[in-house]
């Protein structure tokens, strides 16, 4: 079989060696085999179980540790220019890199589901439906996990090898959260007023976010291969965010609480992609540049998708200001406390603590003493937000506190001070662009 | 073939490439100097469409590399100063991946492989990994992944830095063969006598400017650098400087005089009897040799002392018109 992908086949001259081929079926095959003596002398639904479970862990961990140093283990070494230059498609890269580097765990993962159709005492189609679930989850894990790697290049900060074990710690704890709802039992649910049994949403539910994860891979590779993408992808993420959330709300409460949603989503959004994104100097001067010149065409290529969330807060948050009802199921918009009525105040004076935070984290960011400013930020902010607000309750100094937090009582008052809050960080951002600016004598902003 | 205007390249606090403009002619190697810091690898990096400028324009081959950055890719061969090769990987398995990645038809591959691997003399090493080579061998590894597509245009950064002389003196006839098979190469390195082997021309960085963009050994029009050494050189200076037909006298690095003299043997015979029948004790008078080494020493001192004439004049300046006031 003639494999034209060049990826793949670097992986499979890599991972698939005569030794290794030969080393999994062994290991599994003695480990089963000890599971059938211990059964007396056969399997039995546990073992099919356990079987789905090793393949889980040889697929979620081991696969999306794998998919990670697809990436990262290139930055390190030095190759990643080269295959930065090839005339490699973004998606062909992408999937050479993720069926690729992964191959042994699947490897391994067959050999896991055969066992599991042998040994299994499911009917023939939930059986195939539990693959199915553990497949699923498998790449998505290692989707994920290529997605955080990408994303964390583009940051061009030094690489170790920790960072892998983080993003596979995350992408496997994520993908599990879908076979762990799923193994709750034979429960059903609604989704936009339709029941659907629990596995088989979790299956939908799992093969839209794989979807969404790869298209996310592939716009980070088209990045990395100075392809320019398009901000409707984004916004388009966005959107279906938010639908897949109010989808769970019963269909009298959508109109109510898809403003509370798009809010949150948003927000969310903003904080994710702002600590994710590079916002160094440069990125932040070309897109200056393109905004004075009202380049809208260059805009789209150069617009950060935090600074894209942030302009969805505002027509969110007015919505919301406009239909938005005191409703029970306002207590899963995180605002940071169950909210039986959200004021309008509320709303501007929560949007108006996410445009402080941005301009603080894009100070931060501007200093040329800090080595980690997202880090740093995300350390303030968490303080900020849990710690002190914390220590001033007890002390029952509730009106210092609205510096902090944006309170449910705050009225007019936690407005203004939250204007003050966003124009002080905004002039102490604006000052540190100006030192730079007149440092390096860029042409920044012109 | 490459034809760059007014590149701007900024790293966070520092502009790394300010205002470069130059062209390079096919078919020609192009000598990349300047000392660290000056924006050598962010140039190639930028021409290899690798990192985007602030402002400017490349054309590669009559290709906008903003454009379309992946077909300019096709064109263009890369070998960074630090490069990484597949360690697990045999030679053949790494020129195979790298033909594949560059789009070469299956069916070509083999022989597109072969042909690399000969070109660098890897073809008795096909079997070997790339973690078994010496770093002689590696670095030949690394240009013939960068030349296994057939670019046009070779990139290189420092592509001798680590070898041995012959290995050296290997890359420098392989250079030559390359361009006379029409590539056109930019080469970077801090070697200069090296890059003398196999140079045409020269492109002179400093602080993220271009200063000089120069052919290697190249006469300006019909001037002759001289170089004179005297028993006392008191006076000779001013001497030298008022004489019909000579320019920017200076002192070289070497502590000769040098200036430049119409290139001709007449007047240079004229000028060379004045200095005597003005009483200057010659004990050589002679061109001065310009190989790459000293070109770029002239141009670095050149440009250090039309700085200093700047900030001379720029400190005069508001004094006259203080007492003129």
């Amino acid at each position: 079989m003639m494999i034209r992908n060049p990826e793949l086949l670097r992986n499979i001259w890599l991972e698939m060696t005569p030794h290794r081929l030969m080393s999994m079926p062994l290991l599994l095959g003695a480990y089963f085999f000890l599971l059938f003596v211990m059964g007396d002398y056969q399997f039995n639904h546990a073992d099919a179980m356990q079987a789905l479970s090793i393949s889980a862990l040889l697929t979620l961990v081991w696969g999306a540790h794998m998919t990670a140093e697809s990436v990262l283990s290139e930055v390190r070494d030095n190759t990643w220019d080269a295959q930065r230059m090839s005339a490699m498609p973004a998606w062909r890269l992408v999937w050479g890199k993720l069926l690729g580097s992964s191959l042994f765990s699947w490897y391994g993962a067959s050999i896991c589901f055969l066992l599991f159709i042998a040994v299994n005492d499911f009917d023939a189609m939930h059986a195939v439906k539990m693959m199915l679930l553990y497949l699923m989850a498998g790449l998505l894990a290692q989707a994920t996990s290529m997605l955080l790697a990408l994303l964390y290049i583009r940051k061009k900060i030094s690489l170790q090898r920790s960072h892998t074990l983080f993003f596979t710690l995350i992408s496997a704890f994520t993908a599990w959260q879908f076979i762990a709802v799923s193994g709750k039992g034979a429960g059903t649910l609604n989704w936009f007023g339709y029941t659907f049994f629990t596995l088989e949403f979790t299956l939908i539910s799992l093969m839209a976010w794989l979807i969404w994860t790869w298209v996310g891979c592939h716009q980070l590779m088209r990045s990395e291969l100075q392809t320019p993408n398009k901000i409707w992808m984004w916004f388009a993420f966005v959107l279906w965010c938010i639908i897949y959330l109010t989808g769970f709300v019963p269909l009298s409460e959508v109109v109510a609480v898809l403003p509370y949603i798009a809010l949150s989503v948003s927000m969310l959004m903003t904080y994710s992609m702002l600590f994710s994104e590079s916002k160094d100097p440069v990125a932040m001067g070309n897109l200056l540049r393109v905004l004075m010149k009202k380049d809208w065409s260059q805009l789209q290529l150069v617009m950060p998708c935090w600074l894209m969330s942030m302009l969805l807060m505002v027509p969110a948050g007015l919505v919301l200001v406009l239909l938005g009802k005191p409703s029970a199921y306002v207590s899963i918009a995180p605002l940071g406390q169950a909210l039986d009525y959200v004021s309008p105040m509320l709303v501007w004076t929560a949007i108006l603590f996410v445009f402080r935070d941005i301009c603080f984290v894009l100070w931060l960011n501007l200093s040329s003493q800090l080595k980690r400013p997202d880090l740093a930020a995300m350390l303030y902010l968490t303080i900020s937000y849990t710690l002190l607000p914390l220590i001033l309750s007890a002390l029952n100094m509730d009106v210092v506190r609205m510096v902090l937090l944006p309170g449910k009582d705050a009225g007019a008052v936690g407005l203004v001070i939250a204007v003050a809050e966003v124009l002080l960080f905004f002039w102490l951002m604006r000052s540190r662009w100006q030192k730079h600016y007149a440092r390096n004598g860029a042409e920044y902003g012109k | 073939m490459i034809k760059v205007r007014d590149l701007c390249f900024d790293y966070p606090g520092t502009r790394a490439l300010d205002d470069v403009s130059f062209d390079i002619k096919a078919g020609n190697i192009v000598a990349l100097v300047g000392p660290n810091g000056a924006g050598k690898t962010t140039l190639l990096r930028t021409l290899a469409a690798l990192d985007q400028p602030v402002s400017g324009q490349i054309l590669l081959d009559g290709k906008d590399i903003s454009e379309n950055p992946r077909e300019v890719h096709q064109k263009l061969g890369y070998l960074s100063d630090f490069f990484g090769l597949y360690e697990e990987l045999t030679v053949a398995q790494c020129l195979r991946f790298h033909a594949g990645s560059h789009g070469i038809n299956s069916e070509d591959i083999a022989a597109t492989v072969e042909r690399a691997a000969r070109r660098l003399g890897l073809d008795d090493r096909l079997h070997q990994k790339a973690k078994e080579l010496s770093r002689g061998l590696r670095q030949r590894l690394a240009i013939a992944q960068a030349i296994v597509h057939e670019p046009k245009i070779l990139l290189l950064d420092e592509p001798a830095s680590g070898l041995d002389p012959e290995a050296r003196h290997a890359l420098a006839t392989l250079f030559c063969q390359l361009r006379d098979q029409g590539m056109t190469l930019l080469v970077s390195s801090h070697i200069l006598t090296e890059l003398e082997e196999y140079c045409s021309h020269m492109l002179m960085l400093r602080h993220g400017k271009l200063i000089a963009e120069d052919g290697v050994g190249q006469a300006e029009n019909d001037r002759c650098d001289m170089q004179l050494t005297v028993v006392d050189d008191d006076g000779v200076m001013a001497l030298l400087s008022a004489c019909d037909g000579v320019l920017d006298v200076r002192y070289s690095d070497d502590q000769c005089i040098c200036f430049s003299a119409p290139d001709d043997a007449l007047k240079q015979h004229l000028l060379l009897k004045e200095l005597i029948d003005q009483g200057v004790a010659v004990v050589s008078f002679k061109p001065r040799q310009t190989d790459m080494h000293r070109q770029y020493l002239d141009k670095v001192q050149q440009q250090e002392r039309d700085v200093q004439t700047k900030d001379v004049e720029q400190n005069i300046g508001p004094d006259h018109k203080g007492q003129e006031a």
